[in-house]
């Protein structure tokens, strides 16, 4: 019985298929680098507008976040779609986005933003508005603000929204479905892998992958918290 | 160093309102919390913008309203030094003075020529959280003046220090900003005293008095000034003959010089003589409560007068004179020297 069992385990391993995690976590790492630059930008830049505007920029920025994915997956195929202007736009510069893999990406971007953004303005307005001005009557240039005191002080925020964006990412699965599709070996990620094998009833594969997703997750939190742990330790000088 | 003020600036309690010329001296803004003078000084390094009026340092024009001129920060050559110092927590003592630093050549010298200055030796790698409230504020002035600023601004420097250490860097400020004229903010009067030339007052964000040191202290312009000046013996005062004034809350007659119209007369605590005999301006007292400090003793005492009504007095006297006085069992007189009194 044991035997057996430890065998079908093997074969099962030797034909399993992969490609539904190595898609997954291309696109996570490279939605990642993306939402990191583009919701670091964004928090700057609206921090940087005068008071009236910043608030209306602010919705606008977080409404993804409040919108059910598969809403904002039904808004990206109006806006994307071929029958769009966009979309015109995009065929014929010969690029068709919809149910391809880069559009695993683009619904990824679309739904982690908001997360980076928030955590990263966040994490820039709790850095002590004196240290600030101090830098400034030192004379330093804004971009010197920026990068060697403004983004070294509010590290441990943005890699919290880094984490939060990651994760966020690994598990989009209603506006990935509605504009990627579920195309294997293409546009399978692993959350839709798994709705699809629950669907067609292979628990089996499900939760090889349910138990892939958790172990993935853990270790996101895990090198989180070693991270902080050693930024505190330097920041208090020990 | 030559700094022109005049700005007007609208806050939630009141519209601040300052104007002065400095040219080479030391300047303190003195008032009590919440009067705007640390908006004041943030007007002047350009973290705050005033709603009017016009800034010029050195020929320089740093903010006008009308000309649409608002230099930024970064861009006035103003030194400041806040209330906690503000040191970049991220960096070593070294790295917090080098960035200030201007010029690209000779950095590690001039650092370490600063760390000298500053009595920084051995402190160089350590981090601001490591450093104790006096290295921390010797890094930030150190750090400002890597800066090389053409106006420096200190924003209550003392308040996060305690004690000794309060009173040593006091004196070794001056010193340590060799050359440079500072202007400061504080409500400690004796601090405005010992380390400025000239002394502005203000409440609610309003001028009320501006002149060196001596002259202000002596001859207060006004009332409001006098009391945050320290004046604590104050009532109304009418002229009735030529030397000669009617205080009718002490329940008096005094003796004083002039014969300008007054509408209140006043005297520092230091000033009023408590004494077993009688002499000019002099009444029997009685003394109700004793504040003592280690060498002196703050007396607050009520005339022994039918008319007077029941204002407490205080006179500040030397603690063993006031022991001796005690120990004699006499009745006490309070005196209030002609030449003393303050007239408004």
């Amino acid at each position: 019985m044991k035997n057996t069992g430890s065998r079908s385990f093997r074969v099962m391993l030797m034909t399993f298929d992969l490609t539904p995690l190595w898609i997954s976590l291309k696109t996570t790492l490279v939605t990642t680098v993306i939402v990191f630059f583009l919701g670091i930008g964004a928090a700057r830049w609206v921090m940087n507008l005068p008071q009236r505007v910043r608030g209306i920029v602010d919705a606008l920025f977080t409404f993804p976040m409040i919108f059910p994915p598969t809403v904002l997956g039904f808004f990206l195929l109006l806006l994307l779609g071929n029958n769009s202007p966009l979309g015109q736009l995009l065929k014929g510069m010969g690029m068709n986005l919809i149910f391809s893999w880069s559009a695993t990406v683009v619904s990824g971007t679309v739904v982690a933003f908001p997360l980076m953004y928030r955590t990263a303005r966040g994490a820039f307005e709790q850095v002590d508005r004196s240290v600030i001005d101090v830098a400034r009557t030192l004379g330093l240039s804004k971009r010197t603000i920026f990068m060697k005191i403004l983004l070294p002080l509010s590290l441990p925020g943005l890699m919290a929204g880094t984490v939060l964006s990651f994760s966020r990412t690994l598990g989009e699965f209603g506006a990935t479905l509605m504009i990627a599709g579920n195309i294997p070996g293409k546009t399978q990620t692993l959350p839709i892998a798994i709705f699809f094998a629950v669907e067609g009833g292979d628990m089996r594969t499900a939760l090889a992958w349910v138990g892939l997703i958790m172990l993935l997750s853990l270790l996101c939190m895990v090198l989180q918290g070693l991270w902080s742990f050693r930024s505190k330790a330097t920041v208090s000088g020990r | 160093m030559k700094l022109s003020v005049d700005i007007e600036k609208k806050l939630t309690q009141f519209t601040m309102n300052i104007r002065m010329e400095i040219d080479q001296e030391n300047v303190s803004i003195l008032g009590p919390s919440g009067s705007g003078k640390s908006m004041a000084l943030k007007c002047i390094a350009g973290i705050e913008k005033p709603d009017r009026g016009r800034i010029v340092l050195n020929d320089r024009v740093l903010f006008d309203s009308e000309r649409g001129i608002n230099l930024p920060p970064e861009r006035r050559r103003v030194g400041y030094l806040f209330q906690n110092y503000a040191l970049f927590p991220h960096m070593t003592v070294s790295e917090n003075i080098e960035i200030a630093l201007q010029n690209a050549w000779n950095r590690k010298k001039r650092v370490r020529e600063l760390i000298e200055k500053f009595h920084l030796l051995g402190l160089e790698e350590a981090y601001p959280v490591r450093l104790s409230g006096g290295e921390q504020q010797r890094v930030a002035l150190a750090r400002m003046l890597a800066a090389e600023p053409e106006l420096i601004l200190l924003d209550e420097p003392f308040s996060a220090l305690d004690g000794i250490l309060r009173e040593q860097m006091q004196q070794k400020l001056p010193g340590l900003l060799h050359g440079n004229n500072y202007l400061m903010v504080t409500h400690d009067m004796d601090e405005a005293y010992r380390l400025s030339d000239n002394i502005l007052v203000m409440e609610n964000g309003k001028m009320l008095a501006f002149d060196a040191r001596e002259r202000l202290f002596d001859h207060p312009p006004n009332l409001a000034a006098a009391r945050i000046l320290g004046l604590r013996n104050v009532s109304e005062a009418i002229r009735v003959q030529e030397n000669m004034i009617l205080v009718p809350q002490w329940g008096c007659f005094l003796e004083c010089g002039g014969k300008q119209k007054v509408s209140h007369v006043g005297i520092r605590s230091q000033h009023v003589r408590i004494s077993t005999s009688p002499g000019v301006n002099s009444f029997m007292c009685e003394i109700v409560r004793i504040l003592e400090d280690r060498f002196t003793a703050t007396l607050f005492f009520r005339l022994l007068i039918k008319r007077t009504r029941d204002v407490l007095l205080q006179a500040i006297v030397d603690k063993e004179r006031w022991e001796y006085m005690k120990k004699g069992g006499h009745s006490l007189f309070a005196c209030f020297p002609p030449d003393k009194l303050l007239l408004f």
